[in-house]
């Protein structure tokens, strides 16, 4: 069923975990460079000339790459097996993935000549050579093209099955894009109108700090485009591979509504230290910051009460006993289950940086990779490798080479972020220290900073031994595994109460206006005055 | 009723998207931010007479700082005052103007001295005093609460950097002009400014100002 | 099309929606209250724009002569001007008990400025100066860091604020 999806999406997932295999193979380095075993100079002999050059990349092909590629291929996949209709113009996949791949290789030519060192914000007047700018605004461009093919699909299946109800997965996969096409307007902007002309000599110099404000209208929001199609798997999918229902289908429709609307009109909450923003729109994007936790609140209520339905029709008892009772056995359900508690904890460090004034403490320090690598690190990238576990099998058509070293991943991934991040988060709050700086060569170290350095350079090992065990298990499963027996199934939860959600939940325009107008409100005002001032003194810089 | 609501909802959201949008695009009002409290200032002028923050509240106040053998870095801000002075007469004032030039040479230019500087001004002596004070409160003032830094040199005279003050009559500072050549139009546009935001201090006019603080309404 | 309006909501969950509702409150009153009642400050837009090809020209600015100047006693202003891959100046001493207001700009690329264990964090960028006071209590060396990446040579970017008894 539906063979031109599942290809496209082959292709989507494939790209995607190859770009992260060389980007996650980075993470170990630098966390043993700030320990003070500096290998960049063994790394020269395979072309990486700085620490900066490797978390560039690292930044780049994980947070940018990885996640737009596995995203755009999961929502397909996702969308055509919710709503079970083909693709109404399967060409416009195609052309999608054409475009994004073809933007992948541009920007990878100078990625990886060192000839944009500007790490994953590229923040002007640092200038990169103009590939670059180019070939990461393709691959947006087609990541668009994507969520437009998942639109006209869905209106064609509306015509087709009038009065139906759109399936809750499906309906997620479009918010998601939707959502992606509205916030997506900051960082086009910046590319086209600064960025791109800039690089190109056709601008005399560039604003720094509109530029910022642009990428960071993008930039927050580009979090939950991450986010959501974990979600989509805690929702739609985890509760049925637990052996359960899905607690309450509507609130679950109701917190994509709220991320659609409160998505993007927070960005400025990167900005708190900004000279260029005035302070009274900073505090209003801190409370609407506050306000987007709520949706995730929703979130943990609902997806913890479905595995709890899980736990009991599984036998287990007691206030707790249902935990013991999931299938820890499964190891798509340990990584999903694995990643949802650890960014629980992601959650808590972020309520810190939210704050408009406690950020003044952990602004920029090690803090800030402590916070993401537990959210996007491992709320969605452990997520996405817990839902590799069964999409790879599918559409490799071979079994899982292994279930016990998968397991044995995803304890050591789980493990492993814990003491890195654990380490991070205190070297930022206790002692300042500055976040993508190569520490390990730096002259201001301190003796104080050493236990946790070594503690993160642990974790950073032992998150390296948990890859090296997902790419073995995923590689011998497409390239060796055995032919597969039975058809895998996208797993599909049911609505565990019976309550169908009512009518306002599938009415689109009120949620959309919302969105847009909210986006106007909590931005115009600021960028209309960036424009007004409008300084285009800062020539380019190369300066790595 | 379902369709009441969403008209209702729909209508709100035009309002606060065409209200904020064209409050801060169109900017129908003009403000100038509020960037702090000024400091607390007790002066000396030309007459012997005392001038201080309290006897200026209500007034719009222009401080301007130099000492009477002070050459080029004063002479920017003189002649920029000069200019504000003979045109804030010809149009007449609607709320109290002071313009205030400091000397922080507090040894040597006494009410005697200060009225010298204000005869070679030109000075109005309704609109426009020479003043000076205890040199520690001064620094205090100067120094510690416009920000603006000065200190004996070398040459027996001061290092100054030269800057002037727009303080309005609620003791607010509202702009800084912290350079050598003040432009003339920008001074007078922030005067006017704040005497239009002083005259719809009261009533419904006042919450209209206030948005356009909110709205970023700056010139 | 289904047609019913209302939305099912169980008790418990109800619950832990008061309480989600509730938290946020508190959070974001607690976060505004401490940060306008006890004033601390964020960097805001000065009207001190300068051009970055011209900041460190001496005379066209302050920054031309960057350092630290008493303002008043015990009130000290540092400007620091922050370039690839440097301060200057890279070091300042005060006495005890001074505020220090830092004014920070660069003339290349983007930097940062923290102040270790205070609340002095600003981005500094090209054409903006960022102003953040504090005042040093505790004699001591303490350590500002660029923390934002500005080129190979960026792990060397750091200062001093010397603080004596
Ligand atoms: C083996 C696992 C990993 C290790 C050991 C690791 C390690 C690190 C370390 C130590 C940093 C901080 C570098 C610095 O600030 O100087 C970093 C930055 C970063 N990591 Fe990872 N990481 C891993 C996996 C991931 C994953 C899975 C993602 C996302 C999908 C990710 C995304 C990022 C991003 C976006 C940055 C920030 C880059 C920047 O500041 O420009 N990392 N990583
Ligand atoms: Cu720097």
């Amino acid at each position: 069923m539906y063979a031109h999806e599942n290809r496209l999406t082959a292709w989507h997932v494939g790209i995607a975990f190859s770009a992260l295999m060389i980007g996650v193979l980075l993470g170990p380095f630098q966390t043993w460079e700030h320990a003070g075993l500096n290998l960049y100079p063994a790394l020269r002999a395979i072309g990486i000339q700085s620490y900066y050059q490797g978390l560039t990349i690292h930044g780049i092909l994980n947070a940018l790459v990885f996640t737009t590629f596995f995203i755009t291929g999961f929502l397909t996949f996702a969308f055509t097996h919710s709503v079970k209709r083909a693709s109404k113009y399967p060409w416009l996949h195609t052309t999608a993935l054409v475009v994004m791949t073809l933007g992948l290789l541009i920007t990878a030519v100078p990625l990886l000549l060192n000839g944009a060192t500007v790490l994953y914000t590229f923040y002007p007047p640092m200038k990169a050579d103009p590939a670059f700018y180019i070939g990461l605004t393709l691959v947006v461009v087609g990541s668009w093209i994507t969520g437009y093919g998942l639109l006209f699909t869905w209106s064609t299946w509306k015509k087709e099955n009038p009065g139906k109800q759109t399936p809750l997965i499906a309906f997620a996969s479009l918010i998601t894009m939707v959502m992606w096409q509205i916030c997506t307007v900051g960082v086009a902007v910046e590319m086209l109108a600064l960025n791109i002309p800039w690089s190109l000599g056709l601008l005399p110099g560039t604003d720094p700090q509109l530029a910022r404000t642009l990428f960071w209208f993008t930039g927050h929001p580009l979090v939950y485009f991450w986010l959501l199609p974990a979600y989509i798997s805690w929702y739609g999918m985890l509760p049925k591979q637990a052996g359960g229902k899905l607690f309450s289908e509507p609130l679950a429709r109701l917190s994509f509504w709220l991320f659609l609307i409160l998505s993007t009109p927070l960005g400025l909450h990167h900005q708190y230290v900004d000279p260029g923003i005035p302070a009274g729109w900073k505090a209003l994007h801190a409370v609407l910051t506050y306000s987007v936790f709520f949706p995730s609140m929703l979130t943990l209520f609902n997806v913890v009460a479905s595995l709890e339905i899980a736990g009991r029709a599984r036998g287990g008892k007691g206030t707790f006993g249902w935990i013991m009772a999931l299938p820890w056995s499964e190891p798509s359900f340990t990584a999903q289950a694995l990643a949802g508690i650890l960014f629980a904890f992601g959650g808590i460090s972020g309520i810190a940086n939210a704050s408009y004034d406690l950020n003044l403490v952990l602004h920029n320090t090690a803090w800030q990779p402590g916070h993401f690598h537990l959210t996007v690190g491992t709320g969605v990238a452990f997520s996405f490798m817990g839902i590799g576990y069964w999409l790879i099998p599918k559409l490799a058509g071979k079994e899982l080479w292994s279930k016990k070293v998968a397991l044995w991943q995803a304890w050591t991934y789980f493990l492993g972020m814990i003491l890195m991040s654990n380490g991070l988060h205190i070297l930022g709050l206790r002692y300042s220290v500055p976040r993508r700086s190569a520490l390990g060569v730096a002259p201001y170290g301190s003796a104080e900073w050493t236990p946790f350095l070594i503690e993160s350079a642990l974790g950073g090992t032992i998150l390296l031994i948990s890859v090296v065990l997902l790419y073995v298990n995923y590689g011998m499963t497409v390239f060796a595994g055995k032919k597969l027996t039975r058809e895998i199934e996208m797993p599909v939860a049911e609505n565990a109460e019976g309550h169908p959600a009512p009518a306002w939940l599938d009415t689109w325009r009120p949620w959309l206006v919302g969105a847009v107008a909210l986006v106007l409100v909590a931005y115009g005002p600021v960028i209309y005055m960036l424009l007004t001032r409008l300084q285009l003194t800062s020539p380019g810089f190369k300066v790595w | 009723m379902t369709r009441w609501l969403l008209r209702g909802l729909y209508a709100t959201l035009a309002v606060m998207v065409i209200g904020t949008l064209g409050f801060a695009i169109l900017q129908p009002i003009k403000v100038l931010p509020r960037i702090g409290l000024g400091p607390g200032i007790v002066l000396v002028d030309q007459d012997g007479g005392s001038l201080t923050s309290d006897t200026l509240r209500g007034k719009i106040v222009l401080y301007s700082f130099g000492y009477s053998r002070c050459e080029a870095p004063c002479r920017g801000a003189q002649t920029v005052l000069q200019e504000v002075q003979r045109q804030l007469k010809a149009e007449g004032m609607a709320v109290p103007v002071q313009l205030v030039t400091i000397s922080f040479d507090t040894v040597h230019d006494g009410p005697p001295v200060l009225r010298t500087m204000a005869a070679a001004a030109g000075a109005d002596p309704a609109l426009w005093a020479f003043a000076t004070g205890e040199a520690n409160r001064l620094k205090y003032a100067i120094g510690g609460g416009f920000e603006v830094y000065y200190g004996p040199n070398d040459a027996d005279g001061f290092d100054y950097d030269p800057a002037m003050m727009l303080v309005d009559g609620w003791g607010i500072l509202r702009a800084e002009y912290r350079t050598p050549t003040p432009k003339l139009e920008t001074v007078l546009r922030d005067v006017r400014l704040l005497m239009e935001e002083a005259e719809n201090s009261e009533g419904v006019a006042r919450y209209a100002y206030e948005a356009a603080h909110l709205f970023l309404c700056y010139p | 099309m289904n047609n019913h309006t209302e939305l099912h909501i169980h008790p418990i969950e109800r619950i832990w929606i008061i309480i989600s509702f509730a938290m946020i409150g508190v959070f974001a009153i607690a976060v505004l209250t401490a940060g306008f009642a006890y004033g601390f400050q964020l960097p805001v837009p000065e009207d001190r724009v300068v051009d970055p090809n011209l900041v460190a020209t001496p005379g066209a600015t302050a920054f031309g002569e960057p350092g630290l100047r008493e303002l008043s006693p015990g009130n000290m202003e540092a400007r620091i001007l922050a370039q690839t891959w440097s301060f200057s100046p890279k070091e300042i001493t005060v006495p005890v008990g001074t505020k220090v207001t830092f004014f920070v700009t660069t003339k290349d690329v983007q930097h940062g400025f923290h102040l270790e264990g205070s609340n002095i964090n600003f981005m500094v960028l090209p054409g903006q100066i960022s102003k953040l006071s504090t005042t040093f209590n505790t004699p001591g060396t303490y350590n500002f860091y660029c923390h934002e990446y500005c080129g190979v040579g960026h792990q060397t970017m750091y200062g001093q604020v010397i603080v004596t008894p």
